[in-house]
């Protein structure tokens, strides 16, 4: 029963994961070097890399790939200054029995879908939203603001979106961080910025860096966001890879091959991001410079 | 500190509320000035076809996508435990691959997927699409109960007779019940609000998210405002639901 049960239990998810998980990825690898795809049916496809020459030709797209890469660094840093003292205040500050509570009021408007998070920025930032509103209100404009339709308002909309990766990994982080030892810390003669810098910085590198490059691969993928909030300048990658799935047939190639390119390039910036921060926080305050 | 948590609460969840405000008004405008409170918008919300069928399709891709997904879940959690670390941990890797693949490419690679494999757009394939999604959460949050599972359990339930599939039903279902219940709730929840994948892998008819979104590209309506309230009601119970059950409550 059990020698038969056993490889029946295990084959199972392996296919699963094989063929839902990592396939779909494989199959874009074989349709980005298509010449055209989808075409008429008796139409057979020839191989080749004109995908990717058709990214390193257009100057257009590889300014796309780097107005995304900007705004996701962009995004990532504000959410890691904003994520952090509300991290740290919930699972340092916060006493035991009410920290649960304070991080699922933190953590429940990132439980709508994003595409009404986005509405929600629309509602702030239109011209009869509530900032231009209150503005009138107090005198201090007239006309309304252009808030709407450029960078700020995407950049708002990607850190809404986005912020929870990068809140609770540095909430789990923070919240494995032994107390006694910010006490031993602080018994020592270290001050609130000593601990923070010497102490509290290295114990949770991997945190962050874990924090910061999930966070920098979801801002690379959100669609609503710039389609919705973006203006008549440089499109995001995003926006430029959806294009080739609609209207004209035949240029999946394209999009599947852009798509490689920021997945690879995504995951090479988000590695180097995390090993950045991994290194640069126990390199520039090494623990045992505490007692220096 | 204390007040910069409660001023990013407040940041956080008013605009969402700023939905809710200007669905109750009589005016046709979204904005402020608020016209005169009035539930009219519901009443036009409701009375659309369209945005019933949504209602409608989100719900029960939810419902099954959920039920599959933390069925998935515990096979991938229940296998890596009969596996060798370096096996486990290849699984795992494998299983992660949606949770750190950019969302936009998650949703064009599982396009391309179901055209090879002959599936078309709609319901079928958004649901393959949502627990392919909802499964690497599903399967850290089951396995990571299963390894609080006391390892003498099972040898206590062999001793006394029980076979595999008996003491899998009896002794680890009971075990998981807490985070199945969670990873289910949470799995619904991820396909309630899914955009992307439902975007792409979406036939003629639209998921509440996709259909708002097509709505908000050609302009605000109080009808609209209604409609999200309506779905933000039921996203705000179904998380509420889902603290609920998976928090341990009366602990200091």
């Amino acid at each position: 029963m059990s020698r038969l049960l056993r490889p029946a239990l295990i084959a199972v998810p392996v296919i699963w994961v094989l063929a839902a998980h990592v396939g779909p990825l494989l199959a874009m690898v074989r349709i980005s070097l298509l010449d055209a795809y989808p075409g008429p049916p008796d139409a057979s496809p020839s191989f080749g890399t004109g995908a990717y020459a058709a990214f390193f030709a257009g100057s257009g797209y590889q300014a796309a790939l780097g107005h995304s890469l900007w705004l996701s660094a962009a995004a990532t840093a504000i959410t890691l200054v904003l994520s952090w003292p509300l991290a740290w205040h919930v699972a340092v500050r916060v006493p035991g029995g009410r920290r649960v509570k304070r991080l699922a009021l933190l953590v429940a408007p990132f439980w709508t879908s994003e595409v009404l998070r986005i509405f929600a920025v629309v509602l702030m930032l239109s011209n009869r939203g509530a900032l231009n509103s209150m503005l009138r209100w107090a005198g201090l404009t007239h006309s309304p603001l252009p808030l709407l339709y450029g960078n700020g308002s995407v950049l708002a909309g990607i850190v809404y979106t986005a912020m929870l990766s990068m809140l609770l990994p540095l909430y789990a982080a923070l919240d494995r961080l032994p107390p006694d030892l910010l006490d031993a810390a602080a018994d020592l003669g270290a001050s609130a910025w000593q601990r923070q810098l010497f102490v509290v910085l290295p114990l949770v590198s991997g945190g962050i860096s874990s924090g910061v490059a999930l966070t920098f691969l979801v801002c690379l993928g959100v669609l609503a966001a710039p389609a919705l909030l973006g203006g008549a300048g440089t499109p995001t990658f995003a926006i430029v890879i959806s294009g080739f799935f609609s209207g004209a047939s035949g240029r999946w190639p394209l999009g599947a091959a852009f798509s490689l390119v920021m997945l690879v390039g995504g995951t090479a910036c988000a590695g180097g991001l995390a090993w950045a921060f991994r290194a640069g926080l126990r390199g520039i305050f090494p623990p045992h410079r505490v007692n220096a | 500190m204390a007040v910069f948590y409660w001023m990013a609460v407040a940041a956080l969840t008013l605009p969402l509320g700023l939905i809710a405000l200007t669905s109750l008004t009589d005016s046709t405008l979204v904005g402020f000035p608020l016209g005169h409170p009035s539930l009219r918008w519901y009443q036009e919300a409701l009375s659309d076809p369209a945005n019933l069928r949504a209602f409608g399709l989100s719900a029960s891709l939810a419902l099954t996508s959920a039920v599959l997904a933390v069925i998935v879940g515990t096979w991938i959690a229940l296998a890596a435990g009969m596996l060798d670390p370096l096996w486990r941990w290849l699984l795992f890797s494998g299983t992660l691959v949606p949770l750190v693949t950019p969302g936009i490419v998650h949703a064009i690679s599982l396009r391309i997927a179901i055209r090879a494999v002959g599936i078309d757009p709609g319901p079928s394939a958004m649901l393959f699409g949502h627990v392919v999604h909802a499964t690497p959460l599903a399967a850290i949050m089951i396995s990571a109960r299963l390894a609080m599972m006391p390892k003498d359990l099972l040898d206590a339930a062999k001793d006394l007779g029980a076979g595999p599939v008996r003491s899998f039903l009896h002794l680890q279902l009971a075990w998981l019940g807490p985070a199945l219940a969670g990873a289910a709730l949470l799995a619904g929840l991820n396909s309630f609000d899914d955009f992307l994948r439902s975007f792409f892998l979406g036939g003629y008819d639209p998921t509440l998210p996709v259909l708002i979104f097509g709505r908000l590209r050609s302009g605000l309506t109080p009808e609209l405002n209604a409609l999200a309230t309506l779905a933000l009601i039921v996203m705000a119970a179904v998380g509420g639901v889902a603290i609920w059950i998976t928090v341990p409550r009366g602990r200091a």
